[in-house]
């Protein structure tokens, strides 16, 4: 069963101690089984989207198991041109988004404009959620129809409400890696479909084995299990 | 156990499970009755739950405890964590004489959902009735509550405290203080799983006094194996982490 990883960094992580550099990644990868993982540049996050973008798509040019996902700091979007469909010219497959690092909220009309811009693009969005608050809900308003958005990093505190949200939009998906209270995997099959969810570690800030695990010990069909860890990310992104 | 989770993730390791509720949770998912807790734990494999009431922990303490005690007479993997709320002290006491006691009750617990903070005055009363019965203390601590934790634990010097979540993000900050209070033990689930927190607390912290629990049934139990299947310790230590610490201080027999 082939596992692909839709929320992979690298670089440096200025907040605290932390070993996110490419060597920790491709490790991480390695001893998790994960066949590709979708990363992009911390440079990206914390200094210059440009910059981290040019990183992102050199250092997967140079390792078959990394696929490049781009990034852009609404703070700092002011060009007229649309960047997304720039980057998904130059072979970017995703474009992530950091509002927590970078200090912008779904709010920010740019973040609207983005949203825009990547659905006549066709590139896929992935949008942290977090825990408490409701802006799931906000990108479910302020996304244009046909925007693919990724429901990413939300907890189980967030599930309800980004459940109701890809009720509502149906091109959108969520993430799973953080669901984790017990059947919430079952739960989301049930409810919105397994081919709407794709699997997100984290990598390598986080641990990931808990993730895996825990759709690989859940109480639904083997086909389902392949969709979630690796199928509809596959899908998702034309094939990788 | 040959067909359980442990079999495939954690051969060969016995695991004891300090950290574990009965009860409905208000988001998605399995609600895990005491059924459901029996089936849940004979798929997992764990030799030993400790667990505390969901009901008890956020409206009705006397009823969420009773529950347990239900749960614990009846099944012997499974032990029982008496809950208080020190806003009532004369419940508190109450239910902490009745269960100090008991067989299958083993530790007492307290969550800062409560509306106290773990060191005020009030959970600082209930405390000395703790220190008198000698019965260890576990509670919810989160990022930013270590200065108030380490104060409670220099309160009470014969009190075992058991520092559930290890301060969350704050988990080199628990290590740091709690070094120093040979009182304190540490138990390192959240939802959230860093790379490298066991690592570090074992590095930074005493093996012996790190102890592995789920915080099921709010969490998926096979969820929060992945820290402590994927840390790059020695068998020794994850062997301490997983059931000898444990089975030490609780006195688990063999």
């Amino acid at each position: 069963m082939r596992i692909l990883d839709s929320h992979c960094l690298f670089g440096r992580w200025p907040k605290e101690p932390r070993d996110v550099s490419l060597p920790t990644l491709l490790k991480a990868l390695t001893m998790l089984g994960i066949d590709k993982g979708v990363c992009v540049s911390l440079r990206g996050v914390f200094l210059s989207h440009v910059e981290g973008n040019a990183e992102t798509m050199k250092v997967c040019r140079e390792h078959p198991q990394l696929v490049p996902a781009a990034t852009i700091n609404p703070l700092g979007y002011h060009s007229r041109q649309s960047l997304p469909a720039e980057l998904a010219r130059q072979g970017f497959r995703m474009l992530r988004l950091f509002p927590h690092q970078q200090g912008w909220s779904a709010q920010n009309v740019v973040v609207e404009r983005i949203l825009a811009e990547c659905a006549e693009a066709g590139l896929p969005v992935a949008f942290p959620i977090g825990k408490f608050s409701d802006v799931g809900s906000a990108i479910g308003r302020i996304a244009l129809k046909g925007c693919r958005v990724i429901l990413s990093d939300l907890y189980y505190m967030a599930m309800t409400e980004c459940v109701e949200v890809l009720r509502r939009r149906s091109e959108f998906l969520m993430e799973v890696g953080h669901t984790c209270s017990p059947g919430a995997i079952e739960f989301l099959c049930s409810e919105i479909g397994a081919n709407r969810l794709v699997l997100g570690t984290n990598q390598p800030l986080e641990v990931g084995r808990g993730a895996i695990e825990e759709i690989r010990c859940a109480d639904i069909s083997e086909q389902d299990k392949a969709a979630i860890l690796g199928g509809n990310l596959s899908a998702l992104l034309g094939g990788i | 156990m040959s067909d359980s989770v442990l079999s495939r993730l954690l051969p060969g390791f016995e695991v004891i499970d300090v950290h574990a509720h009965v009860g409905r949770w208000d988001y998605p998912g399995e609600a895990i009755d005491l059924d459901g807790f029996r089936r849940q734990t004979d798929r997992i494999g764990f030799a030993k739950v400790i667990v505390s009431s969901r009901t008890a922990l956020s409206y009705d303490v006397p009823e969420g405890n009773a529950e347990i005690a239900r749960l614990a007479e009846a099944d012997e993997r499974f032990h029982g964590s008496v809950i208080f709320n020190a806003n009532n002290y004369e419940e508190s006491c109450e239910q902490i004489e009745r269960y100090a006691d008991h067989p299958r009750f083993v530790c007492a617990k307290i969550h800062t959902c409560m509306g106290l903070a773990v060191n005020a005055p009030q959970n600082l009363r209930v405390m000395e009735l703790l220190a008198r019965k000698k019965l260890p203390l576990t509670m919810h601590t989160w990022t930013g509550d270590g200065p108030a934790a380490a104060d409670a634990a220099k309160h009470f010097p014969d009190l075992t405290f058991f520092w559930f979540h290890a301060l969350a993000g704050d988990y080199r900050k628990a290590a740091e203080l709690a070094k120093d209070l040979p009182n304190v033990c540490l138990e390192f689930v959240t939802s959230t799983q860093e790379r490298g927190k066991v690592e570090h607390l074992v590095q930074h912290f005493d093996v012996n006094r790190i102890f592995f629990g789920t915080d099921q049934s709010l969490l998926n139990p096979v969820y929060a194996l992945g820290p402590i299947v994927e840390a790059d310790i020695s068998d020794a230590d994850r062997r301490k982490i997983l059931s000898d610490n444990a089975r030490r201080m609780f006195r688990f027999e063999k």
